[in-house]
């Protein structure tokens, strides 16, 4: 055993050494797994390889690094493990291998409180090594398990790049985000076990194309293709890997006045982004999550004095900005991921209440938005924009929840629950004068006061005693 | 009168013996009256307590006897209990600051106690001329939620529920309803009640996942409601096993001899529960996962079987989402959980993944994963890819695995994996160059029941012996501790 081997053996799993694989991606429109790894770690960060001359179990198949690739480095500067998977080779099927280094990198993330990264794309188990082995726990098999003990302790960032079935795509369900390529094809049984299990064929897209996805709220963010996706990624993860940047205040003239005009030019019909993005710090990347899906209200990871933040914000531009039994789940769901990471919660309310009946469910899937919030320790504060309807005067982040700060625009309205349309004891004075909330403002000066209030919030890590952040 | 007949006078005045009319409108609807219920509920001949009885509203023009909520604290099955019922008859039961805090003193009182708390609800909303909710400062859901990661909270609907009545219902760990009712997170029409739901509509409620259990009426409800409390109080009771070759012979032959039909896991739940204790939730929603509370050799646990009978058994999202929280209710309350397997693994193709499958079918995964009571799988039948992962993944407590003899594993169903193995570029690379069939009887050697209980399943067992084997694992699992999470137990 020479030197020579050692080095030999080590560039026979990388790219140069594999042109036809490389040119198989370059096809496709796609990057390798190792470019894709490149790109999401900061400029000039080498991966630490572990497993890299791991080969599958099966004595007659052969792949490089068993069709996973998996080391740590550093992204934004925080340490994190990244499994990235070789399409290139039997589809990156997991066999016992492949599992035992997802496994390895999960148990990793755990031991480093590193963010783990799952860039995926492969066709799920390898029939020919993993039949029936689950049952009985084999070497490696635990990885779903341990992935699923992480979540809430360390950032899980599941990315599709391509096709992402079976086992992939259940690795991107545990995960706390969800980013796909438009190229990407997500589904828990591909095209074969479909057919195997019902008689119908299916091309990958009709099974779980990104539209299908969209649909289905199953995808948090939908991009053009590979680099996107990985810059999805990492712009997701910096709110969770930096809680806090440093942030210089410029002149914020225009978004006073942006602001003020918010509400009197669109006549209260203004969508969600354009409040956040007038409260969000200028130029600075914030994250929607689902932003098509169960709309009437928008979830966004965002910066307000460099502090990262949720931001909940009706948005009455669909439906009203009522909330259905989606938006319900949409909003328990941000309030744990939130909550885990210690990211405070900002309201901005503007909605006429809940809308849908017993066939949605509705009254179940709502129940889960004081269930979530019962469970939280971050500082939650509330500006209510305009309607504030129905129970959403109390369940969204109202009085019973002991908000950090409670504000109402001046044209704000409570209605309901004991307040008839044009009861004047329901106007944003009258609710100040009773003292049921902390102020009432300038719409000008909200961002202002966001940054007062923020900035007062001690600083929350990973919440100690977890929960993990509910798939749903 | 004297003083302390007045005392008298002031509480009777409350009673239904006093109130005709409010007695008779209940009984045209075919309803009981708030304290009819209550009665009902609570152990016959032991003491009640009522609490703040006297409690008036602020407007002394008002009329609303108790406000429009009755709150008692009393037993159930011996085990202290606290009930809110609130009474449609009394100005409709809205809401005012007085009955909210009557509800609230009650949610209080189960907490620091420790007792379950029974919800019998019907109408609700904000009374019209009073100080508006917001004012309040508090909102029943949002306590109803501290408490719900405490003590067991079990709501019953009776008829329109309005506002936060509604939603304090939805807060509840289960959810019974009888075909009067209605559930709307709206205010009450001003005109009046717009009149309750119908069995129909209470098909409806069942079918989305929206009420564990329809009663067929108050009373029927009432006694669901005892029925639900009882695998809460008493963890084990005492029970003498007779002779039972009649289950072993039923549960030999259970399974159809043709492996490609159905059976009802429904009826394989009552053979393994003691006989008459099994209590079905949610059945008609997410059918083709069957759950149960139960009694197994006097031991309340939680059976999840699958039910071949719908969709073939195959786990789609609903039943996910069913699993997870009958899951994460049996282990908030020490309850071991028992799976009785024949899945052909999740819902698949593109309807499947219209649902968001994915995220849905790990949501039962992730609450297992963290689960602290024993799990006990029994593979009855076919154990096949994730939906096998989902089913016999114990996490935490790794689950006591037996094995039927009928029982099959592989990592998607055998004859699918056939194929794609015979026809996949990676056995043709492999140089397998075996047959179909030849990969097929291999992989039904390799995923047999004897394979299995030979590569690390704790048994293989006769089908009959099912409830010994169980019974007897049971009596040496740990008396856990009433709560095992510091979490409240998810409404969805």
């Amino acid at each position: 055993m020479s030197v020579e081997e050692v080095e030999a053996r080590h560039e026979a799993v990388l790219d140069a050494a594999r042109p036809d694989a490389v040119a198989k991606q370059r096809r496709r429109g796609m990057l390798t797994a190792r470019e894709r790894i490149a790109l999401l770690l900061d400029d000039g960060e080498t991966l630490l390889e572990y497993g890299g001359l791991a080969r599958p179990a099966h004595p007659d198949l052969e792949a490089p690094a068993d069709a996973v690739v998996v080391g740590t480095g550093r992204v934004h500067g925080r340490v994190s493990v990244v499994v990235s998977f070789d399409y290139t080779v039997l589809g990156a099927s997991q066999g016992v291998n492949n599992h035992a280094k997802t496994t390895r990198a999960a148990v990793l993330a755990r031991q480093l409180g590193a963010p783990l990264f799952m860039l995926t794309e492969g066709g799920g188990g390898r029939a020919q090594e993993v039949v029936a082995d689950f049952f009985v726990g084999g070497v490696g098999l635990g990885d779903f398990h341990q992935i699923a003990l992480l979540s809430g302790q360390v950032p899980l960032i599941g990315v599709a790049l391509g096709r992402a079935f079976a086992g992939h795509a259940i690795f991107l369900g545990e995960s706390d985000v969800i980013i796909a390529t438009k190229s990407a094809t997500i589904g828990v049984a591909g095209p074969p076990l479909v057919k195997a299990s019902t008689g119908q064929e299916f091309t990958p897209e009709q099974i779980g194309g990104w539209e299908i996805h969209e649909r289905a709220g199953g995808v948090d963010s939908i991009v053009d293709d590979d680099a996107a996706a990985i810059a999805a990624a990492r712009r997701y993860a910096h709110f969770f890997v930096e809680p806090l940047v440093a942030f210089e205040r410029g002149d914020e003239g225009a978004v006073r006045e942006g602001l003020r005009r918010l509400v009197p030019e669109c006549g209260g019909a203004y969508e969600s982004r354009q409040l956040v993005e007038l409260v969000a710090d200028p130029g600075a990347p914030s994250f929607e999550l689902r932003p098509t899906w169960a709309a009437s209200v928008a979830t966004v990871l965002a910066r307000i004095g460099g502090r990262a933040v949720g931001l909940v914000a009706s948005n009455p531009a669909v439906a009203d900005g009522a909330l259905d039994a989606n938006a319900a789940d949409k909003v328990s769901r941000f309030v744990y991921l939130c909550d885990a990471f210690g990211l405070p919660l900002v309201f901005l309310v503007d909605t006429p209440g809940f809308a849908g009946d017993g066939r949605q469910a509705l009254v179940r899937h709502a129940a889960r938005i004081p269930i979530a919030l019962s469970t939280v320790r971050v500082p939650l504060v509330t500006v209510v924009v305009g309607r504030a309807h129905g129970l959403t005067q109390t369940l969204l982040g109202g009085g019973p929840w002991d908000p950090q700060y409670h504000a109402l625009w001046p044209g704000a309205s409570y209605r309901g629950l004991g307040l008839a349309e044009g009861d004047p004891r329901g106007t944003a004075f009258a609710i100040a004068e009773q003292f049921q909330s902390d102020d009432v403002i300038d719409p000008g000066m909200t961002r202002d006061l966001l940054l007062e209030v923020l900035g007062r919030a001690p600083l929350q890590g990973v919440r100690e005693q977890h929960h993990f952040v509910d798939p749903w | 009168m004297t003083l302390f007949e007045e005392i008298v006078r002031l509480h009777d005045a409350h009673l239904d013996a006093a109130r005709p009319q409010a007695v008779e409108a209940q009984r045209l609807r075919g309803c009981l009256t708030a304290r009819e219920r209550i009665a009902l509920l609570l152990d016959a001949g032991e003491p009640v307590i009522e609490l703040a009885a006297l409690a008036r509203p602020a407007d002394e023009a008002v009329d609303a006897p108790a406000e429009g909520v009755v709150v008692v604290t009393g037993t159930v099955g011996g085990r202290l209990c606290v009930v809110v019922a609130y009474d449609a008859t009394a100005l409709g039961a809205q809401q005012s600051p007085t009955s909210q805090s009557k509800c609230e003193r009650a949610l209080e009182f189960a907490e620091q106690f420790g007792a379950p708390l029974v919800l019998l609800a019907e109408g609700g909303g904000r009374r019209a001329n009073n100080v508006p909710h917001y004012r309040e400062r508090r909102e029943l859901a949002a306590t109803g939620a501290r408490l719900a990661g405490k003590v067991p909270l079990v709501g019953v609907a009776f008829g329109p529920t309005y506002s936060s009545l509604a939603l304090l219902l939805g807060v509840c760990h289960v959810l019974i309803a009888t075909p009067q009712a209605r559930l709307d997170l709206g205010e009450p029409p001003p005109e009046g009640d717009e009149g309750g739901g119908s069995a129909e509509a209470l098909l409806e409620l069942q079918r989305s996942g929206e009420v564990d259990l329809g009663a067929a009426d108050d009373a029927d409800a009432v006694a669901l409601a005892r029925r639900y409390l009882s695998y809460f109080g008493e963890r084990v009771i005492s029970f003498a096993q007779g002779d039972e070759s009649g289950v072993r012979a039923a549960l030999r032959s259970v399974v159809p001899e043709n492996p490609r039909r159905a059976f009802d896991g429904r009826r394989l739940i009552e053979l393994i529960a003691d006989p008459g204790t099994s209590l079905r939730l949610r059945e008609r929603f997410g059918g083709s996962v069957q759950t149960a509370l139960a009694r197994i050799g006097g031991r309340a646990v939680g059976i999840l079987a699958s039910h071949s009978m719908v969709m073939a058994g195959a786990i789609d999202s609903p039943a996910s989402d069913k699993m997870a929280r009958f899951e994460s209710l049996c282990d908030a309350f020490g309850l071991p959980l028992v799976f009785l397997v024949d899945t052909p693994g999740l819902f698949a193709g593109p309807q499947a993944e219209a649902t968001a499958m994915n995220r849905h079918s790990t949501r039962p995964y992730f609450v297992m994963s963290n689960a602290r009571v024993p799990v006990y799988a029994v593979t009855v039948r076919r154990a096949y890819g994730q939906g096998q992962v989902v089913m016999t993944h114990g996490g935490g407590a790794k689950p006591l695995k037996l094995i039927w003899p009928f029982a099959e594993f592989g990592g998607m169903g055998l004859g699918g994996a056939a194929d794609i193995i015979t026809r996949s570029s990676s056995a043709r690379r492999a140089g397998d160059e075996r047959s179909r069939n030849e990969v097929l009887e291999a992989a039904q050697v390799h995923g047999s029941a004897l394979s299995l209980a030979r590569r690390g399943g704790d048994d293989l067992i006769d089908p009959g012996e099912t409830r010994d084997r169980l019974i007897a694992a049971l009596r040496q699992a740990p008396p856990y501790p009433l709560r095992q999470s510091p979490w409240p137990v998810d409404s969805w």
